[in-house]
């Protein structure tokens, strides 16, 4: 008897739910036409009071919640409430970023929704890109020959050890957050991970080799609103560092042996990156396609002791062993969710 | 038992979902009456196919008739015809020069079906808006929200706009000075306030530009703590008041490298703001305060309030204070015992701007889209009422000398009316308009009366008033 009766009262209950939700549904589509009217009649500060307990309870349906926000929105601004105002075309972009408002809006509005929705106050995402590095090889060995008396090892000079070093295209994949800190200027971050292999000769062998190269990332750029616009989309330029943190690089010596080059190389090493980018606005996401160039500044050789350069050049003369800086190529595009507030 | 136990949660979700089908009636009654009368008061004035006031319609009709066709008359030339003859038929009756709403409008809808519904427009700033409207010499100054200002010079019935761009400015920045080409477009104008040869411009950010009209030298004033988007300007003996949220900033610009700036923090947020003979009138959300710019004191008034005060003015005499209510209704205070003299109910909507002029006339404008003049001398009358706005009333500007009304909707619509019907009337004369024929006569004045229709002459364009 206990369950049947159970069931009963839930179902109750559940009617009771499935009912009063129709008629707050309907009661809040009746007060969006009566906010309308008022509107119309010019009597705007009787709109947000009306609408208030429709938006807070979510009673409308997705086209007029939007409608409702931009008819609170310009109530607001019509009462010289600006920062309320906004606060609620935020709430429309939150919706929709690429809402259209009436033409009959006023300006303060209208110029309102364009603006904000120029500066999302933090977006966040996944990036995606494409990389051609190229390799500045700057020294060999650390300075450990002098080049007066030790040019050859073998018989091969050791200028040349290395050559023809050529990068294939590398992957790389990033989550990017960033937040706006003045009108223009916005700071990203973020993490990633990026491959690249490396095409090279290696001379010391006398054979053609590879490596790949897996790099840890952390971004640290500025990134800055120019005042032009294409289609209402937004350009960027970015200027900051980006943080690498090389992954364990092992090699395989000429002994056969597997060398770790924990030994011979820093982990750490950090780049000078300048990027140009769009925004791109779809209705729900910021498609941000990129073209980086990206400088190394610090060299991942170590200094090593006179004993640790030769006992690394002749067990292991290669890539590695070089003060090698790459500078970077990249294009990339990220899918991006703006939050406005 | 046991059936009534299976039954009874059927039968009351069964009424739960049949009331959710018709509609609840008795939840959304209140509302469904609010949606029939409005629906009601529509097709009646969808039906006489005017804006006009439901409750003085009846007495237009009656007291104008010629008006009142002329009006509801879709065919031109008998439309004009109409308005000129009611025209005539007022001046006989009255020696009195002061416009009459349905014979200024028949008039004015007579000129707008003859020369486009445009012909008193300032069409540059339209679906932008309009930040400031005053007068200059020979013409008007109109700011857009997009900081775009625009003269309209005067030319006999025509305005010519100049857009005013291409100046050198003045540059400071510390101790450098040097002059380069920019022009006044460039920058977001928010406000901006004249005083003699000096006007200054607020380009937002603190950010001020103090122009001098006879050297064409301007001068870039900042101050980083005025970091608001909206200030109040007004000129004073040695420079220029500045209201932003709750403080004051004297600023006295001596030259480019000594420029003074005082502060004071006010106890209330500055609202609306006018000028008093003690010094300003500022409205916030707590009442209203006189601040004394000689003693820097503020003192709380005691006027007492019928509803949510939104916009003040004060007349010339400094005798009147009007206050427009949220409602759309007036206050008149009295200054001298700050008690109410007058309640005024004519609009529906928020008062948007006030104004006085020199004839204890009160010009308001409101959210309704309707433009008020309230005879003060003769307040039982109903007020003159322009309907002619498609959008919310937002600016008001009454030029004194010219007779004219300037008014500026949110949509950037800027129209102007000359409040002499002797303008619009050689308008009229100006398009040939022949006297009723003696078809019309019959039909619409009768032929009880001789057959006098008026007959235009054409007169020089009235002059202004000095």
């Amino acid at each position: 008897m206990k369950n049947p009766l159970r069931v009963k009262y839930f179902f109750l209950i559940g009617v009771f739910i499935f009912t009063s939700h129709s008629l707050l549904a309907q009661n809040c589509e009746q007060k969006l036409k009566l906010a309308n009217k008022h509107y119309q009649e010019g009597k705007i500060e009787l709109i947000i009071d009306l609408l208030k307990p429709c938006l807070a309870q979510k009673n409308l349906d997705k086209k007029q919640i939007l409608e409702a926000f931009d008819l609170t929105s310009n109530a607001f601004y019509l009462m010289d409430s600006i920062n309320q105002g906004a606060h609620y075309i935020s709430s429309i972009l939150n919706r929709n970023l690429t809402y259209k408002t009436s033409p009959e809006r006023p300006y303060s509005f209208k110029n309102g929704l364009f603006e904000i929705s120029q500066r999302p106050q933090i977006q966040f995402g996944l990036e995606i890109g494409l990389n051609l590095s190229s390799v500045h090889l700057d020294d060999v060995f650390n300075g450990v020959f002098d080049l007066n008396t030790a040019q050859t090892i073998g018989g091969i000079n050791v200028d040349n050890l290395i050559s023809e070093v050529k990068s294939e295209f590398g992957m790389s994949l990033k989550w990017i957050f960033t937040r706006k800190i003045r009108t223009r200027l916005e700071l990203e971050s973020g993490i990633g991970v990026q491959k690249i292999n490396y095409n090279y000769l290696d001379n010391y062998r006398g054979q053609k080799t590879f490596i790949s190269i897996t790099d840890w990332q952390v971004p640290i750029m500025m990134n800055y609103r120019l005042p032009w616009l294409l289609d209402g989309n937004t350009f960027f330029i970015q200027l900051g560092t980006v943080l690498r943190v090389l992954n364990n690089w092992d090699q395989k010596q000429a002994s056969g042996s597997i060398l770790s080059l924990d030994d011979i190389r820093t982990h750490f090493n950090y780049d000078f990156a300048l990027g140009i980018f769009l925004n791109v606005k779809t209705k729900y996401f910021i498609v941000r396609p990129r073209f980086t160039y990206s400088m190394g500044l610090s060299s991942r050789a170590e200094k090593l002791s006179w004993d640790q350069n030769i006992k690394y050049l002749y067990n292991s003369p290669s890539f590695v062993n070089y003060n090698n800086h790459f500078n970077h190529f990249s294009f990339s595009v990220a899918l991006l969710k703006p939050k406005f507030k | 038992m046991r059936l009534l136990n299976i039954f009874y949660p059927s039968f009351l979700s069964i009424i739960f979902l049949s009331s959710v089908l018709i509609g609840f009636p008795n939840l959304s009654l209140s509302i469904s009456h609010n949606f029939k009368i409005y629906k009601e008061a529509t097709r009646e004035l969808i039906e006489i196919d005017t804006p006009l006031d439901n409750r003085i319609q009846g007495k237009i009709e009656k007291d104008f008739p010629l008006s009142w066709r002329s009006l509801y008359e879709k065919n031109n030339p008998l439309k004009s015809q109409l308005a000129l003859q009611a025209y005539a038929e007022a001046n006989k009756r009255s020696s009195s020069k002061q416009i009459i709403t349905p014979t200024y409008n028949a008039l004015y809808d007579a000129v707008k079906s003859i020369l486009g519904d445009e012909f008193n427009h300032f069409p540059e700033h339209e679906n932008i808006g309009i930040s400031y409207l005053n007068r200059g010499d020979n013409g008007y100054f109109s700011l857009g929200n997009d900081g775009k200002l625009i003269f309209w010079e005067e030319s006999k019935t025509l305005f010519r706009p100049r857009e005013i761009e291409n100046r050198f400015i003045f540059f400071w920045r510390g101790e450098k000075m040097k002059i380069i080409p920019s022009s006044i477009p460039n920058y977001q104008i928010i406000d901006l306030a004249t005083e003699g040869q000096k006007t200054i411009l607020y380009t937002g950010k603190g950010k001020f530009i103090q122009i001098d009209s006879e050297t064409d030298q301007y001068i870039e004033i900042i101050n980083s703590e005025i970091d608001f988007r909206r200030v109040k300007i007004f000129p004073s003996d040695e420079g220029w008041n500045i209201f932003s949220k709750n403080e004051w900033f004297q600023l006295t610009v001596i030259s480019p490298d000594n420029i003074v700036w005082n502060k004071q923090l006010l106890n209330f947020d500055v609202g609306e703001i006018i000028e008093s003979p003690a010094g300003f009138l500022i409205l916030d959300a707590e009442g209203l305060y006189e601040l004394n710019t000689d003693t820097g004191e503020s003192l709380k008034q005691s006027f007492v309030f019928k509803g949510m005060p939104n916009k003040i003015v004060m007349d010339n005499l400094f005798k009147t204070l009007a206050i427009g209510y949220i409602s759309g209704d007036i206050s008149l205070f009295d200054l001298s015992n700050q008690r109410e003299s007058a309640f005024l109910s004519g609009h529906n909507a928020r008062i948007s701007a006030l104004s006085f002029d020199n004839n204890q006339r009160l010009f308001s404008a409101s959210f309704d889209k309707t433009v008020g003049i309230w005879d003060l001398q003769n307040l039982d009358s109903f007020p003159i009422k322009f309907y002619d706005q498609s959008s919310f009333i937002t600016h008001l500007y009454f030029d004194e000398k010219k007779q004219r009304l300037v008014i500026g909707e949110i949509n950037g619509t800027i129209k102007y009316y000359d409040l002499n019907p002797e303008k619009l009337k050689y308008l009229l004369c100006q398009s040939s308009i022949e006297p009723l024929s003696r078809e019309a006569w019959s039909k619409y004045v009768g032929d009880e009366r001789p057959y006098l229709p008026y007959q235009c002459e054409i007169d020089a364009l009235p002059q202004d008033l000095d």
